[in-house]
């Protein structure tokens, strides 16, 4: 009984020590405005808890000639569908070297998902539609998110600890070093964290109709 | 020549139409220009220089066919409406059809690729003597080198064929052997052909604002609208009457080498509308020593269905 009621007291105060805090993450460019798409990672600095390998299937769309989302953060080892929603054909294809693959001209939904067994990017294209550019970050980090319209991603049910706190994006200028700040999630409700970046310019084939007059 | 080329692009058009594609992709797109060029008659005596402002609507509308992983053909019904500020006579409405069809060698947006083009439509003008068929045949290739350059190659050749010719009698080509009867100069100033070559570089400036520079050298038929005076319109190749630039005008028609230059800036309004600017000169050097030059400006709103 005298045990029974140990283990019982031993169980919640380890309860308690484990007690979950959310993590607010804000990011905006030089000039304040909110950057969506950003990829927050957070990861406990002192002790080792596993990566997110949850095997549930992400799906990255085709709709109106565009990949949705643009930024897709994911665990690795997570399999991914492409469906295709538009009434045309697309060709799904990507040369980055944390995984190439190719999904020739289809409708519909591939019977298979792609897995992502490597960490990593991995830059998607469709053959067709030049313009079209969709990005997988593929992380080993236990907590992600990808930031929303104002700036924000917020990552619930982290234990108590210290955190090195990591972005992506596939804008960030080339000369400035991988974003990353060490965040304390205490016991209080919520954590936050603000960043701000350099974006460089977005240089994939334009949409939009180019007039070059040649004429005589 | 002419009909083979009418014939093609309406065989090439019929084929496939009548061809079943399972997957076939509406597409069209609205133009709306406005153009300024400093010598529309083309002339090389001061007094015959006259400059004029248009404003001009396409609309084209159509299908795209992706026939492989690699290979897409375009077919487009297109209307066009040009207005002449000053030279009414220039108005003219034009309805016809253009087929393209495009491969590219392998995979990815800076996979090089090729691809031929060819049009034909019927040119309605208030001056009737210009009224006619006009026919584009074009080979181009291209590949995007960098994330901001691509370059362009084309080969086009284009014709137009007046639908009535109208001799001016009397009107006989200045050098003849003294012992043969003077040769008449025929009315067919405005049938043209030309060969054109162009190299266009396309630069990405922003994420929304692209610029070009184009060089075009043209080889062909020319028509330069003067005053009468018969010492230069007897070296003409053909004379014709052209009430478009008044009263007491001639359009003579020459070989000529014409070099272009295009410079251009397009801003990418969505990912579905541009607003475009560009200049061209012109400067042309025909036989019997002709030489005129053009300036162009023009500006336009582009809106695409795609």
């Amino acid at each position: 009984m005298k045990s029974r009621y140990l283990s019982l007291m031993f169980l919640m105060s380890w309860g308690f020590t484990l007690q979950a805090t959310e993590l607010d993450v804000v990011v905006t460019d030089k000039e304040g405005k909110p950057i969506l798409d950003v990829v927050v990672m957070a990861t406990p600095t002192e002790s080792q808890t596993k990566a997110n390998n949850s095997q549930k299937t992400v799906v990255i769309d085709q709709i109106d000639k565009e990949f949705v989302h643009y930024v897709t953060a994911i665990a690795t080892g997570t399999p991914v569908q492409f469906p295709n929603s538009d009434d045309i054909r697309h060709h799904v294809y990507s040369f980055s070297p944390a995984k190439q693959f190719e999904l020739p001209l289809y409708t519909g939904t591939p019977a298979k998902p792609v897995i992502f067994e490597k960490p990593g990017v991995v830059k998607l294209g469709c053959n067709i539609h030049d313009w079209m550019v969709g990005y997988l970050y593929i992380t080993d980090a236990p907590y992600f998110k990808t930031t929303n319209n104002e700036g924000r991603a917020q990552l619930i049910n982290l234990p108590e600890g210290k955190y090195k706190v990591q972005l992506w994006h596939p804008r960030l200028a080339v000369l400035e070093e991988a974003p990353q700040q060490t965040v304390v999630v205490g016991d209080t409700e919520k954590a936050t964290a603000s960043f701000q970046l350099a974006l460089k310019p977005e240089l994939r084939p334009r949409r939009a109709p180019l007039s070059i007059q040649q004429g005589y | 020549m002419r009909l083979d080329l009418k014939h093609f692009n309406l065989a090439l058009i019929l084929l496939i139409g009548g061809m079943e594609f399972a997957y076939a992709e509406w597409i069209g797109n609205v133009t709306a220009q406005y153009e300024f060029n400093s010598n529309l008659s083309n002339a090389q005596p001061t007094a015959d220089i006259n400059s004029d402002s248009a404003f001009r609507m396409n609309l084209s509308g159509g299908k795209y066919f992706q026939l492989t992983d690699s290979t897409g053909l375009t077919m487009t019904a297109d209307i066009s409406g040009t207005n002449q500020i000053r030279f009414n006579g220039l108005n003219n409405i034009s309805y016809g059809l253009s087929t393209s069809l495009r491969h590219k060698f392998g995979l990815g947006d800076s996979a090089p690729w090729v691809s031929i083009a060819g049009s034909a439509a019927y040119h309605d003008f208030e001056n009737a003597p210009r009224d006619g068929w006009r026919y584009n045949l074009s080979l181009a290739m291209g590949k995007r080198l960098t994330d901001r350059f691509t370059l362009q190659l084309k080969y086009r050749y284009d014709e137009q064929i007046a639908d009535r010719i109208f001799n001016i009698l009397g009107l006989t080509l200045q050098t003849f052997e003294e012992d043969e009867p003077p040769i008449p100069i025929y009315g067919d100033a405005f049938n043209l052909s030309a060969h054109n070559i162009s190299l266009t570089g396309i630069f990405t400036v922003t994420d929304r604002l692209t610029g070009y520079l184009s060089y075009t050298r043209r080889e062909g038929g020319i028509t330069s609208t003067i005053g009468y005076d018969p010492e230069i319109l007897e070296y003409g190749d053909a004379v014709a009457v052209d009430r478009a630039f008044g009263n007491n005008r001639y359009a003579y028609k020459v070989e000529a080498s014409t070099n272009l230059v295009s410079v251009g800036l397009s801003l990418a309004i969505t990912g579905h509308a541009s607003f475009n600017l560009g200049y061209d000169w012109m400067e042309t050097t025909g036989n019997h020593n002709l030489e005129y030059n053009n300036n162009l400006a023009h500006c336009s709103l582009i809106y695409s269905f795609e």
